[in-house]
């Protein structure tokens, strides 16, 4: 299935970019999503740690299961004010 | 209760949001606050600070956030203008502003709001400084 995943901040010039269409199978989590964008595994493992997500514009923990055209935002610490 | 949530790349007109904002007679107490691009942060000179938004969930959490203030403290009014981009120094980045019956409510009502903006609010700022540098600064890390 395909969702989008949104990066913001730091995140976004990280993989210089601010939005990845990505193929997932059915039935994955958020979690697993960092296995599909991050560079290598040390790196999956870095971001799970240090990021938030949201489905939909909805916070959400990392073992919700994904659906199709879903939009998930990768949230690194906010900073407003 | 009546909202107005705004994220605006405008410059953010402190004197009319003031004397603009809020009507009727129905509240003692009007409470606001204003923040502002300061010149240092631990130590560092700064010249400016680029405000970046993930603006459909903003609204949605600021919503919220204005709504459990209004359960809380039963405010009438909120008020909510974020600005994004690049601001420097001396700059007006966000008005908040609450109104309730008395004054107690409407200062803690204003806090809450700030308070839970700063920490879950998808909003990030990056700190450009005198030295040349840029940094990505991490307040919060809001709930997952």
């Amino acid at each position: 299935m395909n969702i989008s995943v949104l990066l913001f901040a730091g995140l976004r010039e990280r993989f210089r970019r601010s939005k990845m269409d990505i193929e997932v199978p059915p039935g994955a989590t958020v979690a697993e999503v960092f296995g599909f964008i991050a560079h290598d595994p040390e790196e999956a493992k870095q971001l799970l740690r240090c990021t938030l997500c949201a489905v939909n514009q909805n916070h959400v923990s990392k073992d919700v299961v994904l659906s199709e055209g879903d939009e998930l935002a990768l949230i690194p610490p906010v900073a407003g004010g | 209760m009546m909202i107005h949530i705004a994220i605006t790349q405008e410059a953010i007109d402190l004197n009319r949001e003031i004397s603009s904002s809020f009507h009727g007679s129905c509240c003692g107490a009007y409470a606001w606050f204003a923040g502002v691009v300061r010149e240092e942060n631990e130590g560092q000179s700064v010249v400016g600070i680029d405000y970046e938004c993930y603006e459909a969930m903003a609204k949605k959490e600021l919503d919220k956030i204005f709504s459990e203030a209004q359960k809380e403290w039963g405010i009438h009014e909120g008020r909510l203008i974020h600005r994004v981009g690049y601001l420097k120094k001396g700059e007006v980045s966000l008005f908040v502003g609450v109104t309730s019956p008395h004054r107690r409510e409407a200062f803690s009502a204003l806090q809450y709001v700030i308070d839970e903006l700063k920490k879950r609010v998808p909003l990030w700022k990056k700190e450009y400084y005198e030295a040349g540098h840029q940094e990505w600064i991490s307040c919060h890390h809001g709930h997952g």
